[in-house]
C-alpha cells in the first residue's frame, strides 16, 4: 500500500539534506557552544551560520533571534516575557479566539495571574476585523499577539494592519507564524512585528527546536532562567545538531518560496476542485482569498471528521480533522467554532495539508479514495439520509 | 489507538446500512457528543435472523455498533438483553478511554430494539 502524508500542517518529513547538515553534531562536531576550546568554537560557528540562515528568512538582523524549543516556547516566552517585563505599563493583551493552544493557554494562565485579555472574534473566513482590534485597544495593552496563518484552515491574517495599528498606539506585537515561515515571504519590518515565532519541524526541519523573533531595543524577562545563553534570553545549552537543522530548513524554504507558491499551491488546488466536482454537499471552511497555498480545511456533510479519518488512515492516508494536538479530546475544533460554524459542519470538517515534498501521486491517490470513502460513510450515516430527504422535498416544493 | 478488531469493523462496516423485512427497530442519540445510531432487527421465533445499522459518529461509536449486530445474530431475545457495555467492550479488544461512552450508545438503542415491538 502507497502512503499519502496529507497532514503537513502537524509535521514534515525532514529533508535528507537537513539530516546531513545535522549529522556531524551528533558523533564528530559535538562540543558546548560556550566553550572556549576547538570543540565549542567549532559548534558556535555552526550555531551562528543557522541563526544568519534564519535571520534571513524573515529579514532580522541574527542577534534578533533567539533559538528555542520550538513554536511553543516561543510562544510562551514571547507573551509570559513581554508580560512579565511591561507589567508596570499595563496588563492588557489582545490575542485571537482562533490561536495555537500555545498561545491561548498562555493568556489563559496570564488571566490567572491577573492580567486581563481580550480575545477578538472571526468572521466565517477566519479573519479578524481590524475594528474589533481598534475598540479592543486600551490604555493599559502591552501586547497584541496575532497568529499568521491558521494551522487549521490556512487563513492568513493582514499582520501589516495590525502591525501599523499597534505601532501607532506604542504597542509591542507578536505574531505566531509557525504556519507561514518558509511557505510564504515573511518580513518582520514589512509586517511590522515585533516578536515572531517559528519552528523547524513545519519546515522539513527537526521536531524540538525553533526560534524566536525580537526586535532589537524590545525589553522582556526571560522564561528559562540559567547560563547566559542567547545573549541572557535564553538559558540552556544550545541544541547545536537540531539549532544547524532549523538553520538548513529556513535556507532551504527561502530557497524554494517561489516554488512552493507555484507547485504546492496547483496540487492543493487540483485536490480541493477535484474533491468538491467529485463529492456532493462538501464545503471550503475559511478564506480562499487570503490563504496558505498548502492548506484545505473541507466539510462533508453527513460524516463525522474522525471516522472519515480512520477510514482513510486504514486506506494509507493520512488527514486531520484539526490541531493534531486536540483530536485525542471530544472538543471539536475551536477554530471552526469560533468561525461561526454549528457543531454538524464543525465535526464533519476535514483538513488535507501539503508541502513541498507532496507528489502528484499522493494527489491522485487522494482524488481516488477520499470521493468513496466519504460515499461508503455516507450510506452509513443517519445524519445524511436525513440532510439527503430535506434537501429533495424543498427541491420537490420548489418545482411544485 | 483502535484495536484490531476496532479497526476491522470500521474497515468493513459489517452489517450496515437499513433492512426492509425488520421486526424491530430503534434509533438512539448521544446527546453530548451527537452520535446518532439506528439499528434494525429481524427476529423470527425470537431468534435475531438479520441485523442491520446506520450510525453517524465517531469510530467508536461505529465500531460499537456495528460489534451490536454481530453479536446478537442467532440469539434469542432474552439473551440478546443480556448483551453489556462490558460485553461489547471484550469483543471490540477495548477502545480508547475517552471513546468508551460510545458502548453505551449501541446498548441503549439495542434495548430499545428489542422493546419497540412489544404490545
Ligand atoms: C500555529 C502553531 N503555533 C505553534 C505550534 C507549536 O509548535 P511546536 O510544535 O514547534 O511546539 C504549532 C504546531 O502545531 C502551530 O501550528
Amino acid at each position: 500500500m502507497r502512503r499519502v502524508y496529507l497532514d503537513n500542517n502537524a509535521t514534515t518529513r525532514m529533508d535528507p539534506r537537513v539530516l546531513e547538515a545535522m549529522s556531524p553534531h551528533f558523533l564528530q562536531d559535538f562540543g558546548n557552544a560556550s566553550s572556549i576550546h576547538e570543540f565549542g568554537q567549532q559548534a558556535r560557528e555552526a550555531v551562528e551560520t543557522a541563526r544568519q540562515a534564519v535571520a534571513d528568512l524573515i529579514g532580522c538582523l541574527p542577534k534578533e533571534i533567539v533559538f528555542t524549543s520550538g513554536g511553543t516556547e516561543s510562544d510562551n516566552t514571547a507573551i509570559r516575557g513581554i508580560a512579565a517585563g511591561h507589567s508596570g505599563k499595563g496588563r492588557h493583551l489582545i490575542t485571537t479566539t482562533i490561536e495555537h493552544p500555545a498561545v491561548l493557554r498562555t493568556m489563559e494562565r496570564l488571566e490567572e495571574e491577573g492580567f486581563q485579555v481580550t480575545y477578538l472574534p472571526v468572521d466565517r473566513q477566519g479573519l479578524i476585523r481590524l475594528d474589533d482590534l481598534r475598540a479592543a485597544v486600551r490604555e493599559d495593552t502591552i501586547l497584541i499577539s496575532v497568529m499568521h496563518a491558521n494551522n487549521e484552515t490556512g487563513a492568513i491574517q493582514d499582520l501589516r494592519a495590525v502591525g501599523r495599528l499597534a505601532r501607532k498606539k506604542g504597542i509591542l506585537f507578536h505574531s505566531d507564524a509557525v504556519q507561514s515561515a518558509g511557505k510564504i515571504p515573511v518580513d518582520v519590518n514589512d509586517l511590522g512585528v515585533d516578536l515572531l515565532t517559528l519552528s523547524a519541524h513545519k519546515i522539513h526541519g527537526p521536531k524540538g527546536v525553533g526560534a524566536l523573533y525580537i526586535r532589537h531595543g524590545v525589553e522582556m524577562k526571560s522564561l528559562l532562567l540559567g547560563g547566559s545563553h542567547e545573549r541572557g534570553r535564553r538559558g540552556g545549552t544550545e541544541n547545536v545538531p537540531g539549532i544547524v537543522g532549523l538553520g538548513k530548513a529556513a535556507a532551504l524554504a527561502r530557497k524554494g518560496l517561489a516554488d512552493f507558491d507555484l507547485r504546492v499551491r496547483s496540487l492543493r488546488d487540483r485536490l480541493e476542485t477535484g474533491l468538491l466536482e467529485r463529492i456532493p454537499q462538501a464545503r471550503i471552511n475559511g478564506s480562499t482569498l487570503r490563504r496558505m497555498p498548502h492548506t484545505t480545511n473541507l466539510s462533508f456533510r453527513g460524516v463525522e471528521g474522525e471516522a472519515l479519518l480512520i477510514s482513510l488512515d486504514l486506506q494509507g492516508i493520512a488527514v486531520s480533522t484539526g490541531a493534531a494536538c486536540s483530536s485525542g479530546s471530544l472538543e471539536p475544533s475551536h477554530v471552526l467554532k469560533a468561525m461561526g460554524f454549528q457543531n454538524r459542519r464543525v465535526e464533519s470538517a476535514l483538513r488535507l495539508s501539503l508541502s513541498r515534498m507532496t507528489i502528484e501521486e499522493e494527489i491522485a491517490t487522494a482524488l481516488d479514495v477520499l470521493p468513496s470513502t466519504v460515499q461508503r460513510m455516507r450510506e452509513l450515516s443517519p445524519l445524511y439520509r436525513e440532510s439527503r430527504n430535506r434537501v429533495q422535498r424543498e427541491g420537490q416544493r420548489a418545482h411544485s | 489507538m483502535y484495536s484490531e478488531k476496532a479497526r476491522e469493523l470500521i474497515r468493513e462496516l459489517p452489517n450496515r446500512g437499513s433492512l426492509a423485512g425488520a421486526t424491530h427497530t430503534a434509533r438512539a442519540e448521544n446527546p453530548a457528543c451527537g452520535d446518532i445510531t439506528h439499528l434494525y432487527l429481524k427476529l423470527n421465533q425470537d431468534v435475531v435472523v438479520d441485523s442491520r445499522f446506520e450510525t453517524y459518529g465517531c469510530p467508536a461509536a461505529i465500531a460499537a455498533s456495528a460489534a451490536v449486530t454481530q453479536m446478537c445474530r442467532n440469539l434469542r431475545s432474552g439473551e440478546c438483553r443480556e448483551i453489556t457495555a462490558e460485553s461489547i467492550l471484550d469483543y471490540l479488544g477495548g477502545l480508547p478511554s475517552h471513546k468508551l461512552h460510545a458502548v453505551d450508545l449501541a446498548v441503549d438503542v439495542l434495548r430499545k430494539a428489542l422493546r419497540s415491538n412489544e404490545p
